[in-house]
C-alpha cells in the first residue's frame, strides 16, 4: 500500500495555494506535512481526499484515485467541528454510520475509543458542555471510529494541554504500531520531530524540502553544542569562536561548524580544569531547519 | 441510499427535539383546541340557558307582547315564527320585567304611540340575549306588519299587499365545480403551502449553515457525498413538515368530532370537505412534496453560501422572493381573480407558482387533467434540474469560509469541478 501524490496544484484566483506538490508514502507511520499558516497544508489534504478539486495533479492510493467509496480514510480537520447541541455518543454513532458501520458496531467502537481517551463519562453529555480538549478528543474519535487505513490529522496537537497531548501521542504510537498510514499536518516542529519519519516542508504553496527526516538532518551535520557546567565558560567559548544561541538552567547552547570545533573546545575546557556535566553535540532541530528554509525562501 | 437514510434520520430526530419545533407545534395545537372550545362555549349552546346567545334563535325563547291599544294588529302572530309569543295585560308588565333581569331567554315587546307613530320598546336582559340580540329581524317583521296595516287601512287589497311583499326569487347556477368549500380549502391550502415552503425551507438552510459554521461539515463531507447529505436533510425536514401538518389535521378532526357541537356545523351546511377525495388529496400531496423539494434544495444552497449564521437571512432572501412571487401569483389568480387569462395559463406551468395554483384550481374544477400532468412533469423536471445544480453549488461552496459567497461566484466555483 502506498499514497502517491503527483503534481498537485491549486489556485484561488491569482494566488497559487499549492504548486506542483509531489510526495510518496510507501510505509506505515507518520508523514509530516509542515508549513507556516497559509502554506497550503489544509488545501493539500482536501485535494488528496477529493473534497476539493485540484487544478492539476493526482493523488492515488495503491494506484487508484482516493474516494470515500474506495478507501477507508479518516480526517480530523484543523478547525474542530462537532454538533454542540447533541449528545456525544449519539453523534459519534451518526459519524460511524455515515462511514458504513451499523448502529451497534458504531456504538461499541465509539465507547471503546472513549474509554481509551478517558472521556467515556461524557457519553450522554451535550458536546457544548465539554472542555475544548475533550471536544478535540471527540473529534479524534469521530475520525478513527471506522478504523481507517489512511488517517489525516490536521494540527492535532493545537489547543491540547500537556496531559492530553501525551494521551494523543500514545494513541498515535498505537496506530503506527498497527500499521496505519498517518499524514500529520502541523507547524509545531517538536511534535513532528517526535513522530515523523518523512516530511514535506511547504512554504506559500511551494515545496521547500522533502524526504526522510533523518537524512535531512544528517545532511546538515552536527551544528549544535550543548554544554552544562558550574563554571562561567563564556570567555573560553568566545575565544574558540562558538556562537551562543541559547541558555537555559545552567546549560549553554552554541552553534558550531562541525565536530572538530566541538572537540577542540572540549580540550580547552579540560585544560582549564573545567569538567562539564553535560557535553552534547547535536544535529539541527527541525525547527531550525524550517526557519532557515522558510526564512530563506522569503 | 443508506447514507441518505442515516442523514435523514439524524436530521429528523434532531429537528423534532428542537425547542422551536416543540413550542410551535404545541402553540398551534393549543390554538386549535382552544379555538374549538371557544366556539363550543359561545356559539354551540351547550345548555338551555345559553341557547339564545347571539343571533341564534330558538323556539324555546319566550317573548311577551304588550299592545294595549292594538296599534300593531297581527304583529304578535308574525313574531311567532321567531318566539313563543305570549300577549300580556299592562298590569303584568312589572313582573315580567323583573323576570327578564334574571332570565336571558325572556324578552318583552311593548307597543305604544309616539308622535302618532308606533313605538316598540324592547326589554331583554342584555344586548346579547332575547329580542335585544335579534333586533334587526324583529324590526323587519314589525315594519312589514306596520306598512301592510297602513296600506290595508288605506283601502289596498290585503292579498295585493302580501303579493307585493313577496321577494324576487333568485336561482344560481354554477357551470363549474367551484363552490364555497373548494374556495375556502383552496385558500387554506395555498396559505399552508406558503408557510410550509418558507418554514421548512428555512429549517434546511439553517441546518446546513449551522453545520458549516460549526465546521461539522468538514467531518461530514469526507464521510458522505454532498448530494446525499443534501438529500437526507431535505427529506428529513420535509417529513418533519408532514408530521407537523398531520398533527394539526388530526387535532382539527378530533376537535370537529369531539369538541365543536354538531349543530354548529350543521348551521353551515354549505361547507363540506367532500371536495377532498383521494384524487384531489393525492394531487395536493404531490404538489406539496415537489414544491417543497424545489425550494428546499435552493435553501440548502443559501445555507452553504454563508460562513456566519447572521448572514443567513440575507442569503435566503432571493429564495424567499421566489416563494413570494409564486404565492402571490397563485393568490391573485385563484383567490382574488379566478379566471382563465393568459397569466394564469402561463403561471400554472411555471414551477415556482404551479404549486400555489394547480391544487386550488383543481378543487374548483377549473383545470383539465392534462394540464395537471404537464404541470407536474415540468415541476418534477425542475426539481431534478435545480437539485442537480444545487448539489454542485453546495459541494463547491460548503467548504468555503470567509465572506458570504455571491451566487455567481458559487456557480463559478461549481464549474471548476
Amino acid at each position: 500500500m502506498a499514497l502517491k501524490v503527483e503534481g498537485l496544484t491549486k489556485s484561488f484566483g491569482k494566488k497559487v495555494a499549492v504548486d506542483g506538490l509531489s510526495f510518496e508514502i510507501v510505509r506505515p507511520g507518520v508523514f509530516g506535512l509542515i508549513g507556516t499558516n497559509g502554506a497550503g497544508k489544509t488545501t493539500t489534504i482536501r485535494m488528496i481526499l477529493g473534497i476539493m478539486p485540484a487544478d492539476s495533479g493526482t493523488a492515488l492510493w495503491d494506484g487508484k484515485p482516493i474516494t470515500r467509496e474506495t478507501l477507508s480514510f479518516g480526517y480530523m480537520p484543523e478547525e474542530r467541528g462537532i454538533y454542540t447541541k447533541n449528545k456525544v455518543l449519539e453523534q459519534l454513532v451518526y459519524f460511524g454510520m455515515l462511514r458504513g458501520m451499523n448502529k451497534s458496531d458504531a456504538s461499541a467502537c465509539a465507547l471503546r475509543l472513549m474509554d481509551r481517551l478517558g472521556v467515556s463519562e461524557y457519553k450522554n453529555t451535550l458536546a457544548e458542555k465539554l472542555s475544548k480538549g475533550n471536544q478535540q478528543k471527540i473529534q479524534l474519535i469521530a475520525t478513527l471510529i471506522h478504523d481507517p487505513q489512511l488517517i489525516f490529522l490536521d494540527e492535532p496537537f493545537s489547543g491540547l494541554d500537556p496531559v492530553n497531548a501525551m494521551v494523543l501521542k500514545e494513541l498515535i504510537e498505537e496506530l503506527t504500531a498497527k500499521g496505519k498510514y498517518i499524514v500529520m499536518s502541523s507547524h509545531q516542529m517538536d511534535v513532528v520531530e517526535d513522530f515523523c519519519k518523512d516530511i514535506v516542508i511547504l512554504n506559500e504553496g511551494k515545496t521547500l524540502l522533502q524526504g526522510s527526516l533523518r537524512k535531512i538532518k544528517e545532511g546538515y551535520g552536527h551544528t549544535n553544542l550543548i554544554v552544562s557546567c558550574k563554571e562561567d565558560i563564556s570567555v573560553l567559548a568566545s575565544e574558540a569562536g562558538l556562537l551562543l544561541s541559547d541558555t537555559r538552567a545552567g546549560e549553554y547552547e552554541y552553534k558550531i561548524t562541525g565536530d572538530e570545533m566541538a572537540q577542540s573546545f572540549l580540550s580547552g575546557l579540560l585544560r582549564e580544569g573545567i569538567y562539564p556535566v553535560k557535553y552534547e553535540i547535536k544535529e539541527p532541530s527541525l525547527n531550525e531547519i524550517f526557519i532557515e528554509k522558510a526564512g530563506g525562501a522569503k | 441510499m443508506k447514507q441518505i437514510f442515516t442523514v435523514f434520520a439524524f436530521t429528523l430526530k434532531d429537528a423534532i427535539r428542537k425547542k422551536a419545533f416543540i413550542i410551535s407545534t404545541a402553540v398551534i395545537l393549543v390554538l386549535i383546541i382552544g379555538g374549538s372550545a371557544v366556539l363550543a362555549v359561545f356559539m354551540g349552546g351547550s345548555d338551555e340557558s345559553d341557547s339564545e346567545a347571539g343571533d341564534s334563535v330558538s323556539s324555546k325563547n319566550i317573548c311577551y307582547y304588550l299592545d294595549e291599544h292594538n296599534i300593531l294588529p297581527g304583529a304578535s302572530q308574525a313574531l311567532s315564527v321567531l318566539y313563543d309569543v305570549r300577549e300580556i295585560a299592562p298590569e303584568e308588565k312589572e313582573g315580567i320585567v323583573a323576570q327578564i333581569k334574571e332570565d336571558k331567554n325572556i324578552s318583552l315587546l311593548e307597543v305604544s304611540a309616539k308622535n302618532s307613530q308606533p313605538l316598540v320598546t324592547v326589554y331583554s336582559k342584555d344586548f346579547m340575549s332575547g329580542a335585544g340580540a335579534n333586533l334587526t329581524v324583529v324590526s323587519q317583521i314589525i315594519n312589514e306588519i306596520h306598512s301592510m296595516n297602513y296600506l290595508v287601512n288605506a283601502g289596498v287589497d290585503s292579498e295585493l299587499v302580501i303579493l307585493s311583499r313577496q321577494p324576487v326569487q333568485y336561482e344560481t347556477v354554477f357551470e363549474g365545480e367551484m363552490n364555497a368549500s373548494a374556495y375556502v380549502i383552496g385558500v387554506v391550502f395555498t396559505l399552508l403551502m406558503f408557510f410550509a415552503f418558507y418554514y421548512y425551507g428555512y429549517g434546511v438552510a439553517m441546518s446546513v449553515a449551522t453545520e458549516k459554521t460549526s465546521r461539522v461539515m468538514e467531518t461530514l463531507i469526507v464521510s458522505a457525498k454532498p448530494s446525499r447529505i443534501l438529500l437526507g436533510k431535505c427529506f428529513g425536514m420535509g417529513v418533519l413538515g408532514i408530521i407537523q401538518f398531520a398533527l394539526i389535521v388530526l387535532t382539527g378532526a378530533a376537535c370537529i368530532k369531539f369538541i365543536i357541537p354538531s349543530e354548529l356545523l350543521s348551521q353551515n351546511a354549505e361547507f363540506s370537505l367532500s371536495v377532498l377525495n383521494a384524487e384531489t388529496v393525492a394531487v395536493m400531496f404531490i404538489y406539496f412534496v415537489l414544491g417543497y423539494s424545489l425550494f428546499a434544495v435552493m435553501n440548502a444552497v443559501s445555507g452553504a453560501l454563508v460562513s456566519k449564521i447572521e448572514d443567513l437571512n440575507s442569503a435566503m432572501m432571493p429564495v424567499l422572493l421566489l416563494i413570494m412571487v409564486g404565492f402571490y401569483l397563485g393568490y391573485f389568480i385563484n383567490i382574488i381573480s379566478p379566471g382563465s387569462g393568459t397569466v394564469r395559463k402561463i403561471a400554472m406551468y411555471v414551477p415556482i407558482s404551479s404549486p400555489f395554483i394547480i391544487p386550488s384550481s383543481m378543487l374548483s374544477g377549473s383545470v383539465e387533467p392534462y394540464q395537471i400532468v404537464i404541470s407536474v412533469l415540468i415541476l418534477a423536471l425542475s426539481v431534478v434540474a435545480v437539485g442537480a445544480l444545487s448539489v454542485k453549488i453546495y459541494s463547491a461552496s460548503v467548504l468555503h469560509y470567509g465572506n458570504k459567497l455571491k451566487f455567481k461566484d458559487a456557480i463559478k466555483m461549481s464549474r471548476q469541478k
